[in-house]
């Protein structure tokens, strides 16, 4: 990827919130019931489901890492979690926001949805801690992958339970939409919305990769002018 | 149709304020990792272009017979540049 490659990824990024963003405010129906505040749907909801599989990706790829011993693996599994540990956070957030308004209160324990939510975002905010508190390079890359591989297992199962609970006050959207009860012009909102969310998720991937491998290339044009080619190599993510 | 317009369309009463509030929060929360990325990148970007154009410049003078190495640059360096370091994706 070059900056190049990334130039129409972001355009895109921005072209599709915009428009998202214009459907939510001046096309997408008042909700009858919650009114105004229901807009919030429309960039929370997205933003929770993309951190979610943006977790099992990044399991899916420390399985590989632990399949094959690639390290660009190992790489792809760190910068697919740090990116979901930053929309997890918009999400806790966003969520907050939409619970003073609908419930007068900015969390609520006795919800699973939420309560199960903070769990995994706690969980996921050690694997930095776990990750660098390893100093060989290969021993950290195996340790940081079998908790991808582990923490990306757990957010299905973890999402399935959360939805066996009877009782609960967190609107169940996926619910809505597979039973047909969006409206059309609130369901089409949301899926704009939910492509421009995965393709801003995308971009960024993209652009921390991109940093990433410029770190590389500054480490080892800094080896080649020291003429100190034969340091042992490290892991990808530590020497970033 | 000037901001202040727009906010003037808000409703008040179902939470308008918050609404508006968590786009903000999200737009803040992209656009500062994004500037800060660009400046990061930015940095690496022209310090390894740098060091790069200084070595393509010490390798020419190298191949070109002259057999002295500029100043400040170490003795002894591998005529080859480095393996790209693994996990580059």
């Amino acid at each position: 990827m070059t900056v190049r490659g990334l130039r129409p990824l972001s355009i895109l990024s921005v072209a599709l919130i915009a428009i998202g963003f214009g459907l939510v405010f001046f096309y997408a129906p008042l909700d009858a019931d919650q009114g105004f505040r229901q807009k919030i749907f429309y960039l929370h909801v997205p933003l929770g489901i993309i951190g979610l599989i943006g977790f099992i990706v990044g399991g899916w790829h420390g399985l590989r890492y632990l399949r094959t011993g690639d390290p660009s693996h190992d790489l792809k599994a760190y910068v697919y979690i740090h990116q979901s540990q930053i929309v997890a956070v918009m999400v806790l957030i966003t969520g907050a926001i939409w619970g003073r308004t609908a419930w007068g209160a900015w969390w609520r324990w006795d919800e699973p949805f939420l309560v199960s939510f903070l769990f995994l975002f706690l969980i996921y905010a050690t694997y930095q801690v776990l990750r660098f508190s390893i100093d060989d390079p290969q021993r950290q890359a195996r340790a940081a992958s079998v908790f991808a591989v582990a923490a990306g297992a757990f957010v299905p199962v973890n999402f399935t339970v959360v939805r066996m609970a009877n009782e609960y006050l967190h609107p169940r959207t996926l619910d809505n939409a597979a039973n047909g009860g969006l409206p059309g012009p609130v369901l089409v909102t949301f899926l704009v919305c939910f492509g421009a969310i995965a393709v801003l998720y995308v971009t960024l991937v993209k652009y921390e990769l991109l940093s990433k491998s410029t770190t590389f290339r500054l480490r080892a044009l800094e080896r080649r002018a020291g003429g100190d080619d034969l340091l042992p190599r490290r892991s990808a993510v530590l020497q970033a | 149709m000037s901001l202040p317009s727009v906010l003037a369309m808000v409703p008040e009463d179902s939470g308008g304020p918050y609404v508006i509030a968590a786009y903000v929060v999200f737009l803040t929360i992209v656009v500062t990792y994004v500037a800060i990325m660009a400046q990061r990148l930015g940095k690496l970007s022209r310090k390894a272009d740098e060091i790069e154009a200084r070595l393509d410049a010490r390798d020419a003078a190298a191949k070109a017979g002259s057999g002295s190495v500029p100043d400040g640059s170490p003795a002894a360096v591998p005529a080859e540049p480095s393996k790209a370091p693994e996990g580059v994706a």
